[in-house]
């Protein structure tokens, strides 16, 4: 007695290449598949359309404006190597030593430095003063100052010329533009030139050219500026006047177009960085410059820290723009994500109604038009588990094709229109993204609907003895 | 070897009194031979027949076959029992009309996981007797023809009992005789339960021919001739 079970899909499909034996290789699932193809070209295109909507209006809901913010800034770190965040001449929270140093810890960026503690006043070291070729940078260059080591220099794809790196507080290298600068014009020692001054308040470092200059040099190679100081103010009569030594000249590889956006200067060192952001010299203008990002989440965590500190200190969450940025900042934007979330969504969802009566209508009229002949077959042997598989592979055909079209129809409403008209200029970015969410949404709904439009039916239908489905035909065609 | 015990089988439509089709019956077969079962219309006697294939599934009671109960009966086991033991011949003849002859009887064997030779197809189409072309299809056929072809597939599988629900019923009288024959000659080596209106038929072919009206056995003797 053979009690044996096939219940392997396999089990029908004879063997290709053997042409004494009758192939169904196909058959049986052409035969579960066939009629009424109108209707499941409608219920593809509907579902997907419906499908599409609800994507899109999960791209307004997913909204996250933190991580929005980061990723904006993220596309100008890569594109430019760093990106600077500044108060464009506002000033507003300290960022002292202790936040940079959370800030690196925690983000795991690999320098942060403030920028625009710089060694000001370079250009009156420089003998004639400023050089026509420093003028087209508006005659000022050398307003940051980089805190990093030598392996976080090289990382952002700085080179040394000469020297060394500064590893001491009072070192400092500086770029090949400044080089060139001094090498144009010559050396000079305008240290006791600067005087300090109050006003308002404030106390500052002006330059007094009536003051005898020290004394000059030539500069003919870079060994030539090595060893000379540069620095701001009188070291003798201020101690917030600071000079320096200059160990190193570095290729910064700053291109002329960068060069108006950019103006890297001298590099220092984390000693620096430290006394530049010593309690007694907290800064006051916010200016972070953000080098060797290495990734969106990177920049993402950066962003947070930075909004989190701001609502520490009761400020609004706007980030500092980007130096020299002229163009509206990613969170001074209107972002209408609960626009598209609402329009979007309502519109899909009143779809997503007609999308499962059209895929519950299919599934229940397939299984009557079929019933007959799936009484035929399960009279002859084939098993309950059998006649789910084949009529599942059906509906998951049909799931596929859904999937596809919503995908498709989705990029393409995305790609040439939607990002176009939400890019927020110059940052290449929209607040509506498209990624993997948005496609495991498209593939969870073209799935899981049909199938479960599918499921119930068929439920119902395989409890029916098999003398039913036999008596029942509303196929025109008779055996 | 094969037997029912104390089959019922009720309907209970909604809004409407419970039908008892079958309301008790028992009947020990043997391993071969050609049993008609003979009754009015409405008497039970299809219902039986579905039961005993598997078709269908009763009130209570149960058949027995080799010892095993079908009251253990899994839905595997009913998948298996259909696939492997029982071949079933309907009236309408139920051929699959997308598929040629051939496939109809491919099907069979595929269930089953055995090849599907066509040398093989074409002896069992032979063994009814019927010669056609591979790719002649069930439309293309007359009534005796596609009853045989129902038969082959039936026959295809091997198995130890083949059910007919009245196999004549769309023949004519010449038809359905050589239908009949033919069932006789394949009840030599297995059981063959046959249901049908026709008395004469049964007396000419059967074995053995049981009686039921309303839902119960009322006859059964063996046929001698």
């Amino acid at each position: 007695m053979r009690y044996k079970f096939f219940s392997d899909f396999r089990a029908l499909q004879a063997k290709k290449g053997e042409e004494d034996c009758v192939y169904l290789k196909a058959s049986v699932f052409h035969y579960l598949v066939g009629k009424w193809t109108v209707t499941r070209i409608l219920t593809v295109f509907l579902s997907a359309f419906s499908f599409v909507m609800l994507a899109l209006a999960s791209m307004g809901y997913l909204f996250d404006r933190a991580d929005y913010i980061a990723r904006a800034y993220y596309n100008l770190a890569q594109r430019d190597g760093y990106v600077v965040f500044c108060e464009d001449g506002s000033f507003g929270e300290e960022m002292d030593g202790e936040k940079i140093a959370a800030l690196q810890e925690k983000a795991g960026i690999s320098f942060v430095f403030e920028a625009d503690a710089g060694v000001s006043g370079w250009s009156h070291f420089i003998h004639g003063g400023t050089p026509p070729a420093l003028q087209l940078f508006g005659g000022v260059v050398g307003s940051f100052g980089l805190a990093g080591a030598a392996e976080e220099y090289e990382a952002v794809g700085f080179t040394l010329l000469a020297g060394k790196y500064p590893d001491a507080a009072n070192e400092v290298a500086i770029s090949e533009i400044h080089y060139e600068a001094l090498r144009e014009g010559g050396y000079v020692d305008a240290s006791k030139q600067f005087v300090w001054e109050e006003f308002m308040g404030e106390g500052y470092f002006v330059f007094d050219e009536n003051l005898p200059q020290g004394e000059s040099a030539s500069i003919a190679s870079y060994e030539d500026i090595l060893g000379k100081t540069i620095g701001n103010g009188d070291v003798a009569t201020d101690s917030h006047a600071s000079s320096y030594t200059i160990v190193g000249v570095v290729q910064t590889n700053i291109s002329e177009e960068e060069l108006e956006e950019m103006n890297l200067s001298e590099i220092r060192t984390n000693p620096a960085a430290h006394l530049l952001f010593a309690e007694e010299r907290a800064v006051e203008e916010p200016v972070i410059l953000f080098g060797g990002v290495e990734n969106r989440k990177t920049m993402r965590r950066c962003v947070r820290l930075i909004l989190d500190w701001r609502q520490e200190q009761g400020g609004t969450e706007r980030l500092p723009a980007p130096r020299d940025y002229k163009m509206l900042l990613p969170d001074d934007t209107q972002t209408d994500e609960w626009l598209i979330g609402v329009i979007c969504g309502g519109l899909g969802g009143v779809l997503l109604l007609f999308s499962v009566l059209l895929c519950w209508h299919l599934a229940t009229a397939t299984l009557r038009l079929k019933e007959k002949k799936i009484g035929i077959f399960r009279s002859m042997g084939a098993s309950e588990k059998l006649v789910v598989r084949l009529l599942t592979a059906e509906t998951l055909f049909t799931c596929s094709a859904i999937f596809l079209a919503a995908l498709l129809g989705t990029v393409l409403v995305y790609f040439l229109w939607l990002f176009p008209a939400t890019e927020l200029g110059g940052f290449g970015v929209s607040f509506l993204v498209f990624n993997g969410w948005t496609v495991f949404i498209l593939a969870a709904l073209s799935f899981v609907l049909p199938l479960c439009c599918t499921a119930l039916p068929l439920k119902k239908f395989l409890k029916k003895p098999i003398v039913s489905n036999i008596a029942g035909d509303v196929s025109k065609k008779e055996a | 070897m094969f037997q029912i015990k104390d089959l019922v089988k009720t309907y209970a439509p909604k809004k409407a009194e419970p039908v008892f089709a079958l309301r008790g019956v028992t009947v020990d077969f043997g391993e071969t031979g050609m049993v008609f079962i003979l009754g009015k219309s409405g008497c039970g006697k299809s219902t039986l027949l579905h039961l005993m294939g598997g078709l269908d599934y009763p009130t209570a009671g149960e058949f027995v076959i080799d010892g095993k109960s079908s009251k253990n009966f899994t839905k595997e086991d009913y998948d298996n029992y259909r696939n492997t033991c029982v071949g079933f011949i309907f009236q309408e003849y139920n051929l699959l009309p997308e598929f040629t002859v051939y496939e109809n009887l491919a099907i069979a064997l595929l269930l089953q996981g055995k090849r599907a030779e066509k040398s093989v197809l074409r002896e069992h189409l032979k063994r009814v007797g019927l010669e056609l072309d591979e790719m002649r299809r069930p439309p293309q056929l007359s009534g005796g023809q596609k009853q045989r072809v129902a038969i082959a597939r039936a026959l295809i599988k091997d198995p130890r009992i083949i059910f007919a629900d009245e196999p004549t019923g769309a023949l004519d009288e010449k038809t359905g005789k050589d239908v009949l024959a033919l069932l006789k000659s394949l009840s030599k080596d297995r059981l063959v339960i046959v249901v049908s209106h026709d008395a004469e038929f049964a007396h000419a072919f059967g074995d053995r021919v049981i009686e039921m009206a309303d839902g119960l056995i009322v006859a059964d003797s063996a046929v001698s001739r």
